[in-house]
């Protein structure tokens, strides 16, 4: 239960990053559409809330400088339930901006876009790696800068580095994603609708696993947290 | 009496500091100062008693509970004032108490909306644009709008007009009137523990100097001024802290050894200033 306070603290924090959330989501959507059409174009959309997510994740971490650290160690919790409620802070974040992909999703689908099953995979795999990517710069923040003042540029580096990696990759396989299908309306290569329900399948495994890795960093850090001082 | 607050033999290793064996205990309904120079471990020994530092060596119990016994009822039980606000400053009045409301089951809102509104604490200011008073007071209301059984103050009044210093003591008075709560109070504002301490513990370069109620502490030392040319060998080497002065020297005498004076010099009583003020002096010159 203290760890969902915790949670709630980190977005008390961070109220006001939200009051750009509509903006920068409509920017992601405009950049989709930019780059492609239909299924396609909600694939980069969803690549570039990934990417969003990644940064804007991280956000408490840059609010918890040593100077107010202080507020969050006297409350009487335990370091695991402190570093749990960071941790559901990134998880929920993240998965309040894979709900908006989900309804993106379903617009699409009402407005009668085709979209197959193995696309909605692919941004399930999306989704996955942004989880994978929250989780990796919360290991870092706990393991190396947690609070520390003087790492502006290296924390951003952190926060927005694999994050641009990632919308930057799923802009490139979209292209070749369209450029394999075209050579498969050529007669040549395989259907992917065919494969689905593997796709499918993967997307599911790519969540799941992602989550289990999310709980395992979760866990080194209290670990790290605990044997620390300022635990 | 019963103890409210039990130290044993607390110690902590940096590469360039070192707090070793911290002894005391604190009863019930008692205030009790913790002085010494900067630098000389006071906010390491509270962070350990708050347990925002780590402690590795040594014990700390409050009402009888350590923090590896029962970390939240343990961390309940303290209200802690700094000397600068670890409030978020991007935080505001209502954030505070929200969250103060959702850890602490003892948190009376309308207790806490009482001290905002004595205080004219302004409830839709960011907390980066108070003022320091103002800071220190909202920090005080937050810990005394709850059921807390110790007070750990490090410095809270430093740089506070007299007026807000008077309140504040007053304040920790009214705290342990009922005889179930203590405070435990750092400040360099040695008068302000003249009013109220007990109980004086003195540290210096993470070493014990001095612990002992206060009137058995101004009891058991003297004041000694005179000619520094009349000092026999004999009473230089009890003199603590031996200062030239224009008109004389100046130093402090155990009260036990006060037949070694003669009639030569003039005594008084000591203040706790002036104690602190000459035991830093003997042990830099060591």
């Amino acid at each position: 239960m203290r760890a969902l306070h915790f949670m709630k603290i980190d977005y008390m924090l961070t109220r006001k990053q939200m009051y750009f959330m509509p903006a920068i989501l409509v920017l992601a959507w405009v950049v989709g559409t930019g780059v492609s059409k239909g299924a396609m174009s909600l694939l980069v959309t969803c690549s570039y809330v990934a990417f969003v997510a990644s940064i804007f994740s991280t956000a408490p971490f840059g609010y918890c400088v040593r100077k107010n650290r202080g507020f969050l160690l006297l409350l009487p919790a335990t370091v695991k339930e402190r570093v749990a409620g960071r941790f559901l802070y990134g998880l929920s974040f993240v998965g309040l901006l894979g709900v908006f992909c989900g309804i993106l999703w379903g617009v699409y689908a009402m407005m009668g876009y085709e979209l197959p099953l193995w696309t909605v995979a692919i941004g399930l795999c999306e989704l996955a790696v942004g989880i994978l990517i929250m989780a990796l710069e919360f290991l870092f923040f706990y393991l190396f800068g947690e609070g520390k003042e003087n790492w502006q540029q290296l924390s951003n580096i952190v926060r927005i580095a694999p994050g641009m990696a990632m919308f930057f990759g799923m802009t490139y396989f979209v292209g070749k994603i369209e450029e394999i299908q075209s050579t498969t309306a050529g007669g040549m290569g395989i259907d992917p609708e065919a494969l689905s329900g593997k796709f499918m399948q993967v997307g599911v495994i790519a969540i799941l696993a992602a989550l289990l890795l999310t709980a395992v960093a979760a866990a080194v850090c209290m670990k790290v947290i605990e044997n620390r001082d300022y635990a | 009496m019963m103890e409210l607050l039990e130290v044993k033999n607390l110690s902590k290793h940096y590469k360039n500091f070192d707090l070793k064996d911290i002894s005391f205990t604190l009863p019930k309904g008692y205030i009790m100062g913790y002085v010494g120079a900067n630098g000389s471990g006071k906010t390491t020994t509270l962070n350990l008693i708050t347990g925002v530092l780590k402690c590795v060596e040594g014990d700390v119990r409050i009402d009888g509970l350590s923090r590896e016994k029962g970390e939240q009822a343990y961390k309940e039980k303290i209200g802690y004032v700094g000397d600068e606000s670890y409030f978020p400053d991007h935080f505001k009045i209502k954030h505070i108490r929200n969250v103060i409301k959702d850890f602490y089951p003892t948190f009376s809102k309308d207790k806490f909306n009482g001290f905002i509104r004595k205080w004219n604490l302004p409830e839709n200011k960011l907390i980066k644009d108070f003022s320091r008073g103002m800071k220190v007071m909202l920090m005080f209301a937050s810990v005394l709008a709850r059921d807390t059984k110790l007070l750990v103050l490090d410095e809270a009044t430093n740089g506070l007009d007299p007026v807000m210093r008077t309140e504040i003591l007053k304040l920790l008075q009214e705290y342990v009137m009922d005889g179930e709560r203590s405070v435990i109070f750092s400040t360099h504002i040695l008068s302000d523990l003249e009013q109220i301490a007990d109980y004086i513990y003195f540290i210096h370069r993470g070493r014990t100097i001095l612990y002992d109620a206060k009137d058995e502490l101004i009891e058991n030392f003297l004041l000694v001024k005179g000619e520094s040319a009349k000092i026999p060998p004999a009473l230089k080497k009890e003199l603590i802290g031996l200062e030239e002065k224009t008109y004389g020297f100046e130093a402090i005498l155990p009260s036990d050894k006060a037949e070694l004076l003669g009639n030569a010099f003039l005594f008084e009583k000591p203040t706790i200033d002036q104690i602190v003020i000459h035991y830093i002096k003997s042990r830099e010159e060591q």
